[in-house]
């Protein structure tokens, strides 16, 4: 019972982290500030050889 | 041997053609005097825009064909109202002239739907009604894209949808094998003229310039083809007798490439700037144009036309690998023929078809990718009417010039 | 840091409202983050509607995260080697933007629509990628080939076990829907190499990712098209080289008749349809297999139909519960896919909704004041304008042009019935339909204006489009004759480029015609004047 108990709790505060960040917005916010620009900076830094 | 007056045509000093003012004439104005004639006659003016169209079919008897243009059209603001000003110049101006009434005298309009927007011009004939004739009308064929027998074919079946039988059932104009195997002699003939006209370019030092040529060509395309032929006949023997310079008077040859060229004083801008046209691969140009019509044993005359104007023409438009690498190679080909020392490439402005084409075709040779070697290559984009003329003038006195250092680099 | 502009009280007035999320006004404008469209605080729709929203976001993660795992190794390298495919991490974003003031029946008809869109994308990227030798070929590789994406794949369902990718749909077509910068970086390297920048932005787009060589290399043969337009049948010729790896690849042009309701015409787009299977039976070394091909088409009927009740209850009543967003591009999507697994699915999930919101009498757009249609071609990096339309002005667009598409059913009895259907439907594509072939049919916006029980139109004005500028004074004087039956109001755009016309000059536009001229209130004055340049 106890364990239950536990499990319960410890999907509750996952599902409540995850509605959060759902909420926040901050999976979106995470893409813009970091993902994003680190991407971008990559494919920047790769020559192309533009071929018609 | 011909000697006389020496005039210097922009560095190009040559005894002028006895003909060259009045065809010049005849390209002020779509109805000149030449048309104006024929239609006194009781001849039918077809008119059309796009080299898909076959000429040859409208030049039957009883009628004659007219390639519009619109000479002197600066200032297309009704067309642009219908069109916007993001629309191809020359489609404008062509709109523009027909709400002038600059083309009143036509009695059909052969037009197509290859290039959207010349479509959409041709289609403001009938909903702006411009044309004041009752049996006026506008037919549009759907040109294939791709060059194989079948689409020849369906070609074919297509002119005679909508080309054949309308112009037969309204004005009842015969296209019976006899007929058709008459116009197509009668089209061959000027094709012959234009062709041999066309191939003194060739030579290193030629008696005809560039401009000339341009003149010529556009005169064969506008007027009457009955009634410009005997003066295009004159100034063959009159070109074949010509003296040019000890030395040519150009600095370069260059082949001129792409979309719609029918204002002469492009031509004639180039070559005060030192280079020679020597070859002309644009819409309205002779290469393809001014090919003869075959008509191989077993084959009927309309087949023949179909096959001609489809295989020969070398437009963008026309899908699959074979085109896009043929256009490429048909050019450089052409160039080598005529001696062309670089490749001038325009567009008209707003020109899908040759906006796309200019690009990779100046890509190709300069890579020579699918091409035996790179050349020269020049882009230019331009409107219709020359306007900014200091500007191209400076474009091509660099591009000549570039041409002459690699020729000097070439011979060291 | 993030501040509300409209206070709690003032924009729930009640806590019943709060808990319901049907507050009058849901200020949607004042979650943006500054000078962007992205939200600062994901919408509040209510305890139920927001617990939904929530589970299909977490469910939207669940399946990006499985396309990464269903090959992590190989899908980094595409993320490394593919600027394009991060557009598709802000998925949910673009959730976000295609439901925004969704609520009830809405919100659940748009997720499902949304959701067979996702998972079908997901499907398809993951059978490009898996097949792309830019990772080391697979068993998949010759046998995943690549159609332009104006041409509908339908034709591969004859050879099962193969499949066939709309090159561009994911790699440049979709792309500023997601994220529309992106959509400006590839009309630069395109322009690059010297091709006018003036020309139709999405041909730019689709050349601009070639000639970065960012096009997946599958298969052994290309099938490219005339669809729509003149611009785009170019930039198939511009993307000759990179996509037939420089003539290693077979490359096969469907065309079709431009004026494809001309009966003369009939016989190419049929010739056009056997070239073709001949062609990719002698790429494949087999034959077409007709029964699987005419199960696709029963397959696809079957959405077609489906699609027919759902325009007819959109048509007659106010209880279309499907945005018009989602709409649009369901619809636009299902035209290059046909009926696959997900489009047979959601269709009749989403007709049984519809159907739910007639039996209920449900009005699921309540401030609707306007109802209309949007003609000519939308843009890509604002395909969400037509919910902007509804939420700040009330105008409500009932249905679009590039709907108005492909939804002729496919005889799957009769062989050469078959094929002359096919033939239709392949002519009448997206962009295409209504735009060539005559003026008459760029004309059709009238009667279908009055089928919808329309008022206004919403003229789409994409300013790179050749064959809309030069119907221009057309359509000025048609506008004019109908002018007391219709308001009409011009939404310029540029496509996929959003510098040339940025969303703010769309919303002025609009903003100017329903203020001067209609003397209106908006319904969410947040939403009126906002800077979004930064967003996606």
């Amino acid at each position: 019972m106890k364990k239950l108990f536990k499990l319960f709790v410890l999907l509750l505060g996952l599902l409540s982290g995850l509605f959060a960040v759902y909420y926040f917005n901050l999976d979106m916010k995470l893409m813009r500030g970091l993902v994003l620009p680190f991407l971008d900076k990559h494919h920047d830094s790769v020559e192309r050889q533009h071929i018609i | 041997m011909v000697r006389g007056k020496m005039i210097d045509k922009g560095g190009i000093v040559l005894r002028d053609l006895k003909h060259l003012i009045f065809f010049e004439n005849l390209l002020q104005e779509a109805n000149n005097e030449l048309v104006q004639r024929a239609c006194a006659q009781g001849k039918l003016a077809l008119a059309y825009n796009c080299s898909y169209i076959p000429e040859v079919l409208l030049d039957m008897e009883g009628s004659f064909s007219v390639r519009l243009r619109a000479p002197r059209c600066f200032s297309p603001d009704l067309a642009t109202y219908y069109m916007t000003n993001r629309s191809c110049p020359y489609s404008r101006s062509i709109l523009e002239r027909a709400f002038e009434g600059g083309y009143n005298f036509i009695d059909a309009l052969m037009g197509q739907e290859c290039c959207t927007t010349m479509n959409r011009m041709e289609q403001y004939f009938d909903y702006c009604k411009l044309i004041p004739k009752e049996k006026f009308f506008i037919s549009y064929i759907d040109m294939p894209l791709k060059k194989t027998p079948w689409h020849a074919g369906y070609f074919r079946r297509q002119l005679e949808q909508k080309v054949i039988e309308p112009l037969s059932r309204v004005y009842g104009l015969d296209f019976s094998e006899e007929k058709l195997l008459q116009a197509i002699q009668r089209h061959n003939e000027l094709c012959r003229v234009i062709q041999q006209l066309g191939d003194f370019r060739k030579l290193e030092n030629p008696p005809i310039t560039g401009y000339e040529f341009h003149v010529i060509q556009l005169v064969s395309l506008t007027c009457p083809k009955e009634l410009i032929l005997p003066y295009l006949k004159e100034t063959l023997e009159e070109v074949r007798q010509r003296e040019p310079d000890p030395a040519p008077a150009y600095r370069v040859r260059v082949m001129l490439v792409g979309s719609e060229v029918d204002d002469p004083e492009f031509t004639r801008l180039l070559e005060s700037c030192g280079a020679y046209v020597a070859a002309d691969r644009y819409c309205f140009g002779s290469l393809p144009g001014r090919e003869e019509i075959v008509v191989k044993p077993g084959q009927d005359a309309l087949q023949a036309i179909a096959d001609a104007y489809m295989y020969n023409n070398q437009c963008p438009r026309a899908m699959g690998p074979d085109n896009i690498v043929g256009r490429k190679q048909y050019m450089y080909a052409l160039a080598k023929e005529y001696g062309a020392d670089g490749i001038i490439v325009q567009n008209m402005k707003f020109c899908e078809y040759w906006g796309y084409e200019r690009a990779q075709m100046a890509a190709w040779l300069r890579e020579s990718y699918e091409l035996p070697e790179s050349l020269p290559v020049c882009q230019i984009e331009r409107d219709y009417t020359i306007a900014a003329t200091g500007q191209l003038r400076t474009r091509f006195q660099a591009f000549v010039e570039s041409l002459e250092i690699k020729r000097i680099q070439v011979g060291n | 840091m993030w501040k509300r502009k409209v206070s709690l009280r003032q924009q729930y007035g009640s806590l019943g409202h709060f808990l319901r999320g049907d507050e009058p006004c849901h200020y949607i404008g004042q979650r943006y983050i500054e000078g962007t469209n992205i939200f600062a605080r994901r919408e509040w729709r209510g305890v139920k509607d927001t617990g939904y929203a929530f589970g299909w976001w977490l469910l939207t993660w669940v399946k990006m995260g499985s396309l990464i795992a269903r090959s992590p190794v190989r899908m980094l390298k595409a993320f490394w080697r593919y600027r394009w495919l991060s557009a598709y991490l802000l998925t949910p974003a673009m959730v976000d933007k295609w439901t925004e003031g969704d609520r009830g029946i809405t919100l659940k008809t748009d997720m499902t629509a949304i959701n067979c869109l996702v998972s079908d994308s997901i499907d398809t990227l993951w059978a490009e990628l898996r097949a792309d030798r830019h990772f080391g070929e697979t068993a998949w590789t010759e046998k995943t080939v690549a159609f332009d994406y104006t041409l509908p794949k339908h034709l591969i369902f004859g050879f099962p076990g193969c499949e066939a990718i709309n090159i561009q749909q994911h790699a440049a077509f979709m792309v500023p829907l997601l994220r529309k910068e992106l959509g400006c970086y590839y009309v630069d390297q395109a322009v690059s190499c010297g091709i006018p920048g003036d020309m139709c932005t999405l041909p730019l787009v689709e050349t601009g990712v070639a000639v970065e060589g960012e096009y997946p290399d599958i298969g052994n043969f290309w099938m490219t098209t005339n669809n729509p337009c003149d611009a785009n049948m170019m930039d198939n010729n511009a993307m000759y080289r990179m996509l037939s790896s420089n003539g290693k690849k077979a490359v096969h042009p469907l065309t079709s008749p431009l004026m494809y309701d001309d009966p003369t015409t009939k016989e190419l787009g049929v010739h056009e349809l056997y070239e073709a299977i001949e062609f990719m039976e002698q790429q494949f070394g087999r034959k077409f297999d007709w029964d699987s091909f005419a199960r696709h088409c029963a397959a696809t009927n079957k959405v077609n139909r489906e699609e027919l009740e759902r325009w007819d209850i959109g048509a007659t009543t106010a209880n279309t519960p499907l945005n018009p967003v989602c709409l649009a591009m369901y619809r636009i999507y299902f035209y290059q896919q046909g009926g696959t697994k997900h489009f047979a699915r959601s269709s009749e999930k989403i007709l049984k909704l519809y159907y739910k919101a007639v039996e209920q009498n449900l009005n699921p757009f309540p401030h609707t004041r306007h109802r209309a249609l949007a003609w000519s071609c939308g843009s890509t990096y604002y395909c969400n304008a037509p919910l902007w339309l509804y939420n700040c002005w009330g105008i409500l667009v009932v249905i679009n042009m590039d709907s108005l598409t492909g939804h002729n059913l496919i005889d799957t009895e009769d062989r050469d019935a078959m094929m002359e259907d096919l033939a239709d439907w392949y002519s009448h594509t997206p962009m295409r339909t209504h735009t060539v072939g005559g003026n008459r049919h760029l004309m059709q916006m009238w009667e279908t204006a009055e089928k919808f029980n329309c008022d206004t139109i919403i003229m789409y004005d994409d300013i790179g489009c050749k064959g809309m500028a030069g119907a221009q004074g057309l359509l000025e004087e048609e506008f004019n004759k109908h002018r007391d039956r219709f308001n009409i109001i011009w939404m310029p755009h540029a496509l996929m480029d959003c510098r040339i016309v940025p969303t703010n000059e769309a919303r002025k536009a609009v903003n100017q015609y329903m203020t001067s001229v209609l003397h209106e209130e908006p319904i969410d004055p947040s939403l009126v004047d906002f800077d979004d340049t930064l967003g996606w």
